[in-house]
């Protein structure tokens, strides 16, 4: 089983200038994420707080559908799913 | 209520009709369309790069009256990406130069300027009277008043951000059964993990897209026609010419559109988190005294952690680059034994830096304070400035 998770542009220089990363054997998100930080631990304090949840200024996404935090423990992620984490921008 | 009479016949006037009449022949507009067109009121917050496009297009298309909320005044930085303004408008104030080029552009507009910064205290009093309002700022507290304020007046708010090559677009609208901005990015970043377009970069005609899509968003509410961008959050990539359509919900918890929202609970964000209050205390030094210090050959190493292509268009003599970004990792690299003194741009990101670095175990370390701008400035006049 696979999965992809794809990362922001502002995000990529802490994840080795990756725009996706490929993941193996991974059945919930929680999982996903916590094997993309331990990849990429410069992500760990830019994505998560203290406590370890997501903050709240990046949105989740699973096959371009919003998950929100609470939806998190619950999210079983299937062979070829697509998860894309959008942080908030205020540029204008 | 709104600053301008209602009354404004909608009719159109044999002027009027040639004028539109490319849109007019649509099927879709009509002149039923044209004539609520003419009707609308559009509040446009923010005239800068986003703002310069919805307000150039919304002109010509003939809303019969646009409202700008800017309080700045237009700088040399602003003029790649904001083409409502040219070098005449220099130090000018941002809404009346505007309004000035947008009444040339079209005589038919009806164009009210609000001088102020947009805040909590004046948001609902604004937004009162529009049909629709158009987030086109650049920071996160003038965005969570904007949303929370649209919600509270059941005001569609075609909302879209800027950074680097990134664009964000979508029309907030609860009272149409969409989410608001709160039920995507229920509270911003913590100071530092954000940066600003002034910090990070932009890229001059990402505005021009993101704003006129906005400006389309608003001519389909308007005129009801389409699938407006609501429940929806489109992004684009500029690097990779790369559009997405994200669905996006109502989240029945939110604080601004829930069902259990307080609506006595102040606008905008709580009570700016008193983040400097937490944060590290750096050291500030002057470009005078590092002038002083380079004449003694006493300087600290100099840690330039701008980007690349920052540093090519100016650095101080003897600075070594690190980008702000990959500071943490190459921290390691740094001289433990030495001072170091963080520089960037006008002194923010090097305050960051210092922070970081303290923060890393690092015990001499300070800021440039106004960074290379203000070297040169006051003591090397031949670097060049941006």
């Amino acid at each position: 089983m696979s999965i992809v998770i794809e990362l922001p542009t502002t995000l990529r220089p802490f994840a080795s200038g990756e725009a996706q990363v490929a993941l193996n054997d991974h059945a919930s998100f929680n999982e996903a994420l916590g094997s993309l930080i331990a990849r990429h631990p410069r992500l760990k304090s830019r994505l998560v707080t203290g406590s370890g949840t997501v903050y709240d200024f990046v949105s989740v996404f699973v096959n371009d559908r919003r998950v929100g935090p609470d939806e998190f423990p619950e999210i079983t992620l299937d062979d070829g799913d697509v998860v894309t984490l959008v942080p908030a921008m205020a540029g204008g | 209520m709104n600053k301008i009479a209602r009354d404004i016949s909608p009719a159109l006037t044999a002027e009027e009709t040639r004028r539109y009449g490319r849109q007019l022949v649509l099927d879709q507009i009509g002149p039923d369309g044209q004539e609520k067109l003419k009707s609308a009121h559009v509040l446009v917050i923010g005239s800068g790069g986003l703002g310069s496009p919805v307000l150039l297009y919304l002109a010509a298309a003939g809303i019969g009256h646009l409202g700008i909320v800017d309080f700045d005044i237009v700088d040399i930085t602003n003029l790649h990406r904001q083409v409502l303004f040219g070098d005449a408008d220099l130090d000018c104030s941002k809404a009346r130069s505007a309004a000035a080029r947008l009444q040339a552009q079209n005589p038919h507009l009806a164009v009210t300027t609000h001088e102020t910064r947009i805040d909590a205290g004046n948001a609902g009093e604004l937004i009162a009277g529009y049909d629709v309002v158009v987030d086109a700022t650049d920071n996160f507290a003038a965005r969570y008043v904007i949303n929370d304020a649209c919600v509270r007046a059941g005001i569609p708010n075609v909302s879209a951000s800027i950074l680097r090559f990134d664009a964000q677009i979508a029309v907030f609208d609860p009272a149409r059964g969409g989410p608001c901005y709160r039920c995507v990015f229920p509270a911003p970043p913590p100071a530092g993990l954000a940066p600003s377009c002034a910090e990070a970069g932009v890229v001059g005609v990402l505005p021009g897209i993101a704003g006129t899509l906005q400006a389309n968003e608003v001519i389909k509410l308007i005129c009801e026609i389409g699938t407006p961008l609501i429940g929806r959050l489109l992004s684009f990539d500029a690097l990779e010419t790369r559009f997405r359509n994200f669905e996006i919900a109502r989240n029945p918890g939110c604080i601004a559109c829930g069902a259990k929202a307080d609506p006595n609970r102040p606008l905008g964000l709580a009570e700016a988190e008193p983040a400097c209050a937490f944060e590290t205390p750096v050291a500030e030094i002057s470009v005078e005294k590092l002038a002083a210090a380079i004449a003694e050959g006493t300087q600290p190493f100099l840690l330039d952690v701008r980007g690349a292509a920052e540093r090519e268009i100016a650095r101080i003599a003897g600075s070594q680059g690190i980008a702000l970004d990959m500071l943490e990792a190459e921290a390691d690299s740094l001289p433990r034994d030495q001072p170091i003194l963080c520089i960037c741009h006008k002194g923010a990101r090097s305050l960051k830096a210092a922070r970081a670095l303290t923060e890393l175990g690092f015990t001499q370390v300070a800021s440039l304070t106004g960074g290379v701008d203000a070297w040169a400035e006051r003591i090397d006049p031949s670097l060049k400035r941006y």
